[in-house]
């Protein structure tokens, strides 16, 4: 993971239900699998992150793709994607991870008096508290981790059922077949017309 | 596969030919001259990858860098600045190179792009200069590009000369490219399907596109991406005369007292130095590599870097400019599917006057920002907040509904911007890092700015919903590597003749992004690979006529 990488990527830089991105009955079909399939396993431990750490970078991630009347990266169990990645895929982040809690913690305290976990604040004061705290690395790194164990391959440990992937209509095949999307199969039905 | 017919020479041999770096340039060359009976050893920095090892798996390659270098590398504008660890290269390290990652847009250069200096005269704060050779002298190479790389296509309004037509039609149309068909015809833009260097159809024993839309830095499990490694590469090792050597690492080009190359030295897979004698070498190793290399290649004869008499090697370096205006629309239009880009339009192609700069370029549409996790980083607006319950829902109904419009331009030549070697910082195997240095000229940001504002003009003419511009900035990346060993009459301005060998070593060749003399509009691959065809060519005649 690198910031540059982030600039790089801004510069330099079937008809029917498949391709209509949001289909909300099957959205809502995949939030009530992934509500059903969380509850059903018990809480899978950390490896690398304590429980309190987690707690903290979950409650993060939480706010940062929040569980609206779509899942979010609770329900895609984005922190345990972070949790392995801090084993191994972005081990060299982990540092700067638990550095970053040490001043998130900070933070909380300004926020509420007598506050000692961003977990235990309401929404709205965690929002407060990430608002003041978006231009930095940390806040940067915990952003790059949650979309990534929110849109990466599930096999990294996030992305659950795929539900990142079905929210914004991702449908991830190895072959696709033409027409892709409304315009180009609006032009295939003109041309047989 | 063909590997086990592929040649294996010992160390001990001298072979005709070695070749450092196995892309766009070294793949070809390989295949030129195994083909003609030379016996070839191709050295190349990373690993060799089977296609059918390629996955679709955006962390892996966009994060990790699966198949991109991880090369460390340092940055600044200016040479009176002290460069910094940062900056952003982008090559892939493997056997096949850059053309196994690339987004496969194979724009033939036109005539304009060789004369330049004699039609638009000096451009104050750049050394542009006439090409020594012209578009009609590289025609039947682009052809040969076109038929043995393989090009999918139909004719363009204003195409410049070609001898054949294309092997394989176009790919099928996205909506990106018939929203920028629509847009562009309203505001009386010529509009063509582009040429794109991706099968449309089996061709040469290889498959065609399967529309899976993991080409833009990936590699294609299919083999319908013409990468030399898909293409050319099995050619020359079916020869029996071509190894390919993968993990060797390249440091220095040896010469005897006669100032003659005698081969290179490099690091083997384990880090042990070797030595491959050759009676030639050729550096096909990309325009950061191939002058890095000349200038660790130290000697008495050339205390400047080898070849480097001129002062040229690592001078001159273009990256062509990108502009991106993404745009939101009312239905879906899935470009993560297919190849990138489906459309593009040439009207801007030449320098106008009348711009009051100078510059040219082409635009085209693309998906572009079309995956996953690049979207959810990089999707929304510049300077709207990236995350919370609006930035989700802003990526639920639009991940689908975004296109870009992206104007592709010049580089002008400075002699500032350049690749030296970084006086501190070392790569992996303790050699010098690359420095870069660059700063656009200011007529390359304005015509950034000039496409950016015809791009913004199409996407309201198609009907965009919203549209907006991604900032036009002084670039800090790069995956085009361009110009900084040019190509030549005069050995006082430039490091290679028009057959690519260098003015100074009689038996020392160049040929990659580095010998190009002007940038062209922005997809320079093409013309790469139509000049190893040639090169190749060439080195080959001087070898049979006892000339190296």
């Amino acid at each position: 993971m690198s910031s540059t990488r982030r600039t790089f990527i801004t510069s330099a830089a079937g008809l029917g239900a498949a391709w209509l991105a949001t289909d909300w009955a099957l959205v809502d079909d995949a939030l009530a699998h992934a509500a059903k399939a969380v509850a059903q396993q018990p809480a899978p431990s950390f490896t690398t992150l304590t429980a309190a750490e987690a707690r903290e970078v979950d409650a993060m991630a939480q706010r940062i793709l929040p569980t609206t009347n779509t899942p979010g990266a609770k329900e895609a169990g984005v922190i345990y994607f972070i949790d392995k990645a801090m084993a191994s895929f972005e081990k060299d982040a982990l540092l700067d991870l638990r550095k970053g809690l040490t001043d998130l913690r900070t933070r909380v305290a300004k926020q509420k008096k007598g506050a000692t976990s961003f977990a235990s604040l309401a929404p709205t004061e965690q929002d407060a508290v990430l608002r003041g705290m978006e231009k930095t690395d940390f806040f940067g790194l915990v952003h790059y981790l949650t979309m990534v164990g929110m849109f990466g391959n599930p096999s990294y440990g996030g992305n659950r059922d795929r539900i990142g992937w079905k929210i914004i209509g991702f449908d991830p095949q190895a072959v696709h077949q033409p027409p892709f999307g409304y315009y180009d199969a609006q032009l295939v039905r003109g041309k047989k017309a | 596969m063909t590997t086990q017919q592929a040649a294996r020479f010992p160390l001990t041999t001298t072979v005709d030919f070695v070749i450092v770096g196995s892309g766009a340039a070294g793949g070809i060359m390989a295949k030129e001259l195994a083909t003609r009976g030379h016996s070839v050893v191709v050295l190349e920095q990373g690993p060799r990858i089977h296609p059918s090892q390629f996955h679709h798996d955006e962390y892996a390659y966009f994060f990790k860098n699966e198949i991109a270098t991880k090369q460390p590398i340092t940055w600044r504008q200016k040479p009176t600045e002290e460069a910094k660890k940062g900056g952003f290269l982008w090559y892939a390290q493997m056997v096949g190179g850059s053309s196994v990652h690339f987004t496969a847009n194979f724009w033939r250069f036109r005539p304009v792009d060789f004369n330049e200096r004699s039609r638009l005269g000096a451009i104050p704060g750049a050394s542009l200069v006439d090409w020594p050779i012209t578009y009609e002298e590289l025609e039947p190479y682009y052809t040969k590009v076109d038929w043995e790389i393989g090009v999918s296509g139909a004719p363009g309004p204003s195409d410049p000369p070609r001898s054949r037509p294309y092997p394989v039609p176009p790919l099928p149309v996205k909506s990106s490219g018939v929203l920028f068909e629509r847009g562009a015809r309203k505001l009386g833009f010529h509009p063509y399907p582009a040429p794109m260097a991706i099968l449309s159809q089996p061709h040469n024993g290889r498959a065609g596109c399967q529309n899976c839309g993991y080409c833009q830095g990936f590699g294609c499990e299919y083999g319908a991406k013409s990468s030399t490694l898909a293409s050319v590469i099995p050619i020359a090792e079916r020869t029996g005369r071509c190894e390919v050597r993968p993990r060797a690492y390249v440091r220095k080009v040896e010469l005897d007292a006669r100032g003659r190359a005698t081969g290179v030295v490099y690091f083997d897979e384990n880090k042990q130095e070797q030595f491959q004698r050759a009676k030639a070498v050729i550096l096909c190793a990309n325009g950061a590599e191939t002058p890095r290399l000349l200038l660790m290649s130290k000697s008495n004869r050339f205390p400047d870097g080898l070849a480097n008499s001129s002062g040229m090697v690592g001078k001159h370096l273009m990256f062509n400019g990108g502009s991106l205006a993404p745009g939101l629309y009312e239905h879906p239009l899935n470009e993560y599917k297919g190849a990138q880009v489906t459309r593009i339009a040439h009207d801007w192609y030449d320098s106008d006057p009348k711009r009051g700069f100078y510059g040219g370029g082409g635009i085209d549409a693309r998906g572009d920002i079309n995956l996953p996790i690049f979207y959810a980083l990089n999707g929304n607006k510049p300077g709207v907040r990236n995350w919370g319950a609006e930035h989700k829902r802003f990526l639920e109904h639009n991940f689908s509904r975004q296109m870009v419009i992206f104007g592709h331009t010049t580089s002008l030549p400075v002699e500032t911007n350049s690749v030296s070697l970084d006086p501190k910082l070392k790569d992996d195997w303790g050699l010098p890092a690359i420095r870069f240095t660059y700063r656009d000229h200011d007529d390359d940001l304005k015509m950034m700015k000039y496409l950016q504002d015809r791009a913004m003009e199409i996407h309201e003419a198609a009907g965009a919903v919203q549209s907006w511009r991604s900032p036009v900035e002084v670039q800090t990346g790069t995956a085009h590597l361009l110009g900084t060993c040019r190509m030549g009459n005069d050995p006082k301005t430039s490091v290679i003749d028009k057959h690519h060998r260098t003015h100074d070593v009689k038996n020392l060749f160049l040929c990659d992004g580095s010998s190009l003399v002007t940038s062209g509009r922005g997809q320079p691959t093409m013309t790469i690979m139509a000049l190893a065809f040639r090169a190749g060519e060439r080195i080959a005649n001087f070898a049979k006529r006892n000339e190296i």
